[in-house]
């Protein structure tokens, strides 16, 4: 299984839609990351990774630049896969491929 | 701040054993959630107030044993509800009806694609898109609002071995 091989910022170029790097953010408490979700508020994005956790990082409104969120490491999974945020804004949904539990 | 609620941590492993990729229904009241070790489509009604899961039943295949389903997407077409599923073992894309809450009607698949990942469904909803890892492309197709059938559009070289999508709104 092909794993996505960072977590990276990139500037957005509305009119073309072009990629720019923004930089990049490391957190040791998420390796191997997986899958991404944005809240609706688009100001927060939440990462799975293979270690086991779910790690909560904010954008930076204007730039895009990520920073970890205190407290904001989530652990006890097996391995957090899928990541999906409800509508209302108040909840997430994470697939936990090694226990076989939501 | 995360915080895990215990409540609603549910198990699959009556029916389904690797969940994968998820989607939340446009709706919010149902969660749909893909299972790559036995090609599955499993639902779960959601608590809006409290983000309970409740598996519902059936669970609904995506084709058999060896699809290995990994992306989950629905569209909201002019007048059906559309899943589709993107089956890396069986180089293929899924689309089912969606009728009700929690009830799935499988369409003819979509085939020819190579180990596709993920897929994604475009906001006006007459778009599916999927990742195909094996030959490193982004495939667009059309969806029929009448019965959801999928037709490829264009295909469309990505990198190395493209995995995720995301999509301005």
């Amino acid at each position: 299984m092909r794993k996505l091989a960072a977590s990276r910022s990139s500037a957005r170029n509305p009119p073309a839609g072009e990629l720019a790097s923004n930089g990049s953010i490391s957190n040791s408490s998420t390796s191997e990351p997986r899958q991404i979700a944005i809240s609706t508020t688009n100001n927060f994005l939440w990462l799975t990774g293979a270690s086991g956790s779910v790690s909560a990082y904010s954008i930076a409104f204007g730039t895009g630049k990520l920073s970890a969120v205190a407290g904001g490491v989530l652990t006890g999974f097996s391995s957090p896969f899928g990541i999906a945020v409800h509508p209302n804004g108040s909840f997430l949904f994470v697939t936990d491929f090694g226990s076989g539990e939501i | 701040m995360l915080t895990l609620n215990g409540s609603p941590v549910v198990s699959t492993k009556s029916g389904a054993v690797e969940p994968i990729l998820l989607a939340v229904d446009p709706s919010g009241t149902t969660l749909w959630v893909a299972d790559y070790g036995i090609g599955i489509v499993s639902a779960f009604a959601i608590n809006t107030s409290t983000g309970v899961l409740t598996p519902e039943s059936p669970t609904f295949t995506v084709g058999g044993a060896g699809y290995a389903p990994v992306g989950v997407a629905i569209a909201q077409t002019a007048t059906k509800k559309c899943l589709s599923t993107a089956n890396q073992g069986n180089d293929s894309v899924t689309p089912q009806v969606v009728s009700g809450a929690f009830t799935l009607t499988i369409a003819p698949k979509l085939s020819g694609l190579n180990a596709p990942i993920e897929v994604i469904a475009d906001p006006q909803s007459l778009f599916f898109y999927a990742t195909e890892s094996g030959s490193a492309n982004v495939i667009q197709m059309s969806i029929s609002s009448s019965n959801c059938h999928l037709t490829t559009v264009t295909t469309t070289a990505a990198g190395n071995g493209p995995y995720g999508m995301a999509l301005t709104h």
